[in-house]
């Protein structure tokens, strides 16, 4: 029983998280692309520029 | 979240259906995490760097003891070793590139608290990680590796701590996540209390 539950709140943690981080998104991750849903503090430490469009980072 | 519950998912099926062939070739297994963590660590954003990979292992790890009896539980606690292990190649590959960031970009002594709790989480990982490896766990007296792998606890504990600090999307992801391990932690221990033998009524 007590596993059943812990199976069934990783399948609804699974399907709160295909909603809020969609597939494609992921995939997209996986293959290296970094994305809105993912936007990782790594691209700015690595100097990836935003295009200018973006105040996520300001620079002073 | 999509990315790791996907992985634990993953994971778990392979265990399911490999656990006697993951025990058996688990040194080539190791083989392949290392070549497969190696290559990533030459990239600058990817799922093991990001320690997404590393943290969906662990995820299994930490909750294969609170399960209760059974085929499942049976099968997840004789991989976990191997599980950890793997998990652990994918953090170290994780917390060596943040570290080495913080030095090409000169933030080491500058950098957020998270940053610090992750590198002294990686810290408590390895001796875990080497001595879950059998050949050395062999090599130690039984009493002696409990004893160290009780620090398991402080791991989970940091790691739990460098992810709510970091305090992204996914921060309510993690409350319910180790807020669920310590809820099935306690059940654990208490479902594994010694049960006391009934006293004897006394008859007058």
């Amino acid at each position: 029983m007590k596993n059943l539950i812990l199976g069934l709140l990783f399948v609804i943690l699974l399907g709160i998280g295909i909603v809020r981080e969609p597939m494609k998104d992921t995939a997209d991750l996986i293959t290296g692309a970094s994305t809105e849903t993912y936007a990782t503090k790594i691209d700015l430490i690595a100097g990836v520029s935003e295009g200018g469009y973006s105040n996520s980072y300001p620079v002073d | 979240m999509t990315l790791i519950m996907g992985l634990v998912f993953v994971w778990f099926i392979f265990v399911i259906l490999f656990s006697k062939w993951i025990r058996k070739f688990n040194l080539y297994l190791y083989g392949i995490c290392i070549v497969i963590a190696a290559i990533l660590f030459t990239q600058e954003t990817n799922i093991v760097n990001m320690g997404y990979v590393g943290l969906s292992f662990f995820i299994l790890v930490m909750f294969a003891s609170t399960l209760s009896q059974g085929t499942i539980r049976k099968k997840l606690m004789g991989n976990r070793a191997e599980l950890a292990v793997m998990g652990s190649i994918f953090s170290l590959s994780h917390g060596l590139k943040y570290l080495i960031f913080a030095f090409d970009f000169t933030f080491f002594w500058r950098a957020p608290i998270y940053f610090y709790i992750g590198i002294a989480s990686v810290v408590v990982m390895l001796p875990l990680a080497i001595t879950s490896i059998m050949i050395i766990r062999k090599k130690m007296k039984g009493k002696d590796w409990k004893k160290l792998h009780k620090l398991s606890y402080l791991f989970y504990g940091l790691v739990a701590t460098h992810l709510l600090l970091i305090n992204n999307e996914r921060f309510l992801f993690y409350v319910i996540l180790f807020g669920l391990y310590v809820i099935y932690r306690v059940l654990a221990l208490i479902q594994k209390q010694p049960i006391k033998p009934k006293e004897k009524i006394k008859i007058a």
